[in-house]
């Protein structure tokens, strides 16, 4: 039923029979992008992003009738930053995207871990959530702590929407309630980016994708301020005078001894 | 020749009074700049922070960091001045408010990262240069 009014709302450019099933994508370091639901194009927002087109589709094993979303990626640091775009003529008040991982690939949501959805609760107020769930025999479980961050926005036009993640990388602060991203995985991460409309996440998942995200590693060098060495200079410079001035005292005071012993003599 | 035998018993005592005092004098010396070297070296550790002694963001733990930062530069201070004053003392020659100047600024310098503990030990140094000067007077 909301499948079909999914698909019937679809502008029928928006819909493809393409089908193509996960999406192998290298990641590149880039500059952070706001985390807001839009992609400021003045500023150049995401553009340092690799950008794919794919299709999201009701059965992976059967992949016909896609819907059409522009795809963002790009590494910062420590985080991934995943930016989902598409148009709809109509959308529905819970819609929601979300993104789920596992140290495992597969066709079915339900098999994965861990999963990252922006939820609208009110699609015409802009009202939504980032939640953070784990998968434990299908059921979405919140998270005690929410990891990542995310952002929603229906353009004005109320048709062009956009959902914006940001994902930790090889980060172990979510404990068994998280799937660790790792980076420098042969073949890549696997993601599948679902979409539904309502928050019944473990019956009511409409489309998804699969995409491997091959993550880097991120090595962090740490800049240290010109203050701080001239503050490290000082230091050495002062303490070596008060070295240099001490070594002299002790062999002034060896000397002395020798003094004394020649005029007791 | 009973006198002559007398004065020489007394010269005799007198020198070797004089040379316990020296080397009492010479021990003090030593083990005073022992002490400052001791404490050179730990205001190198901690005043230039290649130890941290606590890395808990805390008030409390943080006016003790401080308190023990001033207390290893007084305390630098206390006992070289001691040293060089009695090493003066051997010398023969008074000890003078020149190195006493270059003794203050080789100390407070030592504080040039922190300026609560720069603070503190000024205020700490004068107030062991008064009490030196007063208890001498």
């Amino acid at each position: 039923m909301v499948l079909s009014v999914i698909l019937f709302s679809f502008m029928s450019n928006h819909i493809s029979n393409s089908l193509s099933v996960g999406t192998e994508i290298t990641l590149d370091f880039g500059t952070e992008p706001t985390i807001d639901g839009y992609i400021d194009r003045a500023l150049d927002e995401w553009n340092d992003a690799i950008k794919q087109t794919i299709f999201l589709y009701q059965n992976l094993s059967d992949p016909k009738n896609g819907l059409e979303i522009d795809l963002w990626i790009v590494q910062h640091q420590s985080f991934l930053y995943i930016a989902i775009s598409f148009e709809l003529v109509e959308h529905q008040n819970n819609e929601f995207i979300g993104i789920l991982t596992s140290d495992s690939e597969s066709l079915d949501p339900l098999d994965y871990e861990d999963a990252k959805i922006l939820q609208f609760i009110n699609i015409s107020a802009g009202n939504f959530e980032y939640r953070d769930y784990y998968i434990n025999n299908t059921e979405f479980i919140a998270d005690s702590e929410v990891h990542g961050d995310g952002a929603a926005q229906l353009d004005i036009d109320g048709e062009q929407i956009t959902y914006e993640f940001k994902l930790p990388v090889e980060s172990s602060e979510g404990g068994d309630e998280d799937t660790r991203i790792e980076a420098g995985i042969e073949g890549g991460s696997p993601f599948m980016i679902i979409f539904g409309e309502t928050q019944n996440y473990n019956e009511e998942i409409v489309l998804m994708n699969l995409v491997s995200l091959f993550v880097q590693f991120y090595v962090n060098i740490p800049v240290i301020p010109p203050e701080e060495i001239i503050s490290i200079t000082l230091a050495v410079l002062i303490f070596s005078l008060i070295g240099v001035l001490y070594g002299y005292y002790i062999f002034q005071i060896i000397k002395l001894k020798d003094k004394i012993e020649k005029v007791r003599t | 020749m009973s006198k002559f035998k007398k004065n020489q018993t007394k010269s005799n005592k007198t020198i070797a009074k004089s040379k316990l005092d020296e080397s009492f004098a010479y021990k003090s010396v030593v083990l005073t700049a022992t002490l400052s070297g001791i404490f050179l070296i730990l205001s190198l550790l901690f005043n230039t922070e290649i130890i941290a002694i606590f890395m808990i963001e805390n008030t409390v733990w943080f006016y003790i960091d401080i308190l023990i930062k001033v207390l290893v530069i007084l305390l630098f201070f206390v006992f070289s001045i001691i040293s060089i004053g009695n090493y003066k003392e051997l010398s023969g020659k008074p000890l003078d408010f020149k190195l006493i100047l270059l003794l203050f600024v080789l100390s407070i310098i030592q504080a040039f990262r922190n300026s609560w503990v720069f603070g503190f030990s000024f205020l700490g140094l004068i107030f062991i240069i008064a009490y030196f000067y007063f208890v001498q007077e």
